[in-house]
């Protein structure tokens, strides 16, 4: 990936909520079908930054590249803007998977993953249905169809999002801690499916608790600290033989337990 | 009890109450349609975290609910052309007054309806790449609406009953010819009481309408 211009980059983001700055300047590029765990603890900013990336927030300064154009302009201040059609094209490119799943109550299943492909895409209702089929069948929740979403279980759920998000052909995926409001026994399907979109070669990036899935799943671990990258490397480096005191401290909690 | 009630002149009379009844349903198809509209715009100014969108629909709400709207109506249809040198009719002085009051109530229902909804389902629709305004037409509206049958129901007979105020200003609605009918018959409790009747047949069944259909949004799935 060393001269391919990288699928998405990061330059100098930071964010801010009022007087707290929770992104102190981040920098990423991300080559096409990398896949990229973020680790680190509560209020170290990576659900922010992955946030920033699809703009549900709006990054305070820096630069986001998507295949080298930049997304939005910069203000004298720096601030990033975005009028509202670029930013939903770009949101179209870069899918998201929520904590909480947000599936729309009032549809069924198949309706959930259409919905995007035919209110946003103008695709023909049948070609979207047949597409529906098709991701829902990828996801193992075929038969699913029909229902509406509060018939199925959490896990059950997480996966029809993410048809949902694939129904759209996003070029980059992201995952918002996917497996952390289900149940333990919910979470292996999920990060089953997920692993299964891994094979495929799809660019993602993913914020996680679960650092045996991180390993399997990451080409890169990065470990966010107070807003920074603090660490990165591959998985090895990373989770096995961290450098930074801080990412081994992190570490150790998780292995607390271990028996 | 000496008194015995003489229906049979106000019913022989009721071609004039029908006429007038044409346009009580007018004034309140005009004022509840454009207010349930209307609502909605200021709902999401009023829900809106910009200072200035914000500022503005919740002084207009505020005024309009807090005055009365006899005095709305009066200050339509006397005050405006005062000020503007544009003479309104009286019908058109009170399907103004009757709309704007009426859009500040609905406002209110949009705006508590609109906020019923989990942030996330807005999130979802924005992830996938939505406008405001699709979110809006295929999220949010569609799971807010069964919250708001029940608030807009109350506002539309609330409203259907405040269209006899327009007889202050001279429109020739139900209430008015009511009031001619009275001083000419010598019969006003007989009339008043075929008047409240015409009230209830013309708006209980809406209230009907309304329970039925918030039974079939309540049951569809969500």
């Amino acid at each position: 990936m060393a001269d391919a211009t990288p699928v998405l980059a990061v330059e100098g983001l930071r964010k801010s909520f009022g007087p707290n700055e929770v992104l102190k300047g981040i920098d990423l590029k991300v080559g096409a079908g990398e896949r990229i765990a973020i680790l680190g603890s509560s209020g170290s900013g990576k659900s922010t930054f992955l946030r920033c990336i699809n703009f549900m927030e709006t990054p305070s300064a820096g630069r986001i590249e998507l295949d080298g154009a930049p997304i939005g302009t910069q203000g004298r201040d720096g601030v990033l803007t975005a009028k509202s059609g670029e930013l939903r094209r770009l949101r179209t490119r870069v899918g998201m998977i929520f904590q909480q799943f947000n599936l729309f109550p009032h549809m069924t299943v198949l309706e959930n993953v259409m919905e995007g492909p035919v209110t946003v895409k103008g695709m023909k209702r049948e070609e979207a249905r047949a597409k529906a089929q098709d991701y829902l069948k990828r996801v193992g929740l075929a038969e699913k169809a029909d229902q509406y979403p509060q018939r199925l279980s959490g896990g059950q759920q997480q996966r029809v999002a993410i048809a949902r998000a694939l129904a759209m052909e996003p070029e980059i995926l992201l995952f918002d801690e996917p497996t952390s409001s289900l149940d333990p026994e919910l979470v292996g399907e999920v990060l089953d499916v997920i692993l299964g979109l891994s094979q495929e070669g799809r660019t993602m990036l993913l914020v996680t608790h679960e650092l045996g899935f991180a390993y399997h799943f990451a080409t890169r671990v990065l470990f966010l600290h107070e807003g920074r990258i603090h660490e990165q490397g591959t998985p090895d480096e990373v989770l096995k033989n961290p450098r930074e005191e801080r990412t081994q401290a992190f570490l150790r909690r998780f292995s607390a337990f271990h028996f | 009890m000496s008194y015995s009630f003489q229906f049979g002149e106000i019913l022989a009379n009721s071609d004039l109450l029908l006429r007038g009844l044409k346009l009580t349903i007018l004034l309140f198809a005009l004022a509840f349609s454009g207010a349930l509209v209307c609502g909605l715009f200021i709902g999401l100014a009023r829900a809106s975290t910009r200072r200035i969108p914000n500022l503005v629909a919740t002084a207009y709400i505020e005024l309009f609910r807090n005055t009365p709207v006899l005095v709305q109506l009066i200050w339509f249809y006397y005050a405006l052309p005062a000020l503007s040198g544009w003479q309104p009719t009286a019908f058109t002085a009170a399907a103004l007054g009757l709309f704007l009051n009426t859009s500040a109530y609905c406002a209110e229902i949009w705006r508590a309806g609109l906020q019923s909804l989990p942030a996330g389902q807005w999130e979802a629709g924005r992830a996938i790449g939505m406008s405001e305004w699709q979110l809006l037409r295929r999220i949010v509206v569609p799971q807010a609406i069964a919250r708001m049958v029940p608030a807009f129901t109350n506002r539309g007979v609330e409203l259907a009953k405040m269209t006899s105020i327009a007889s202050t200003i001279t429109v020739q609605e139900l209430m008015y010819e009511a009031k001619m009918l009275s001083t000419q018959t010598f019969l006003p409790l007989e009339t008043f009481t075929v008047v409240a009747v015409i009230y209830f047949v013309l708006i209980y069944p809406g209230t009907l309408a309304a329970y039925a259909l918030e039974r079939r949004l309540n049951s569809k799935g969500a």
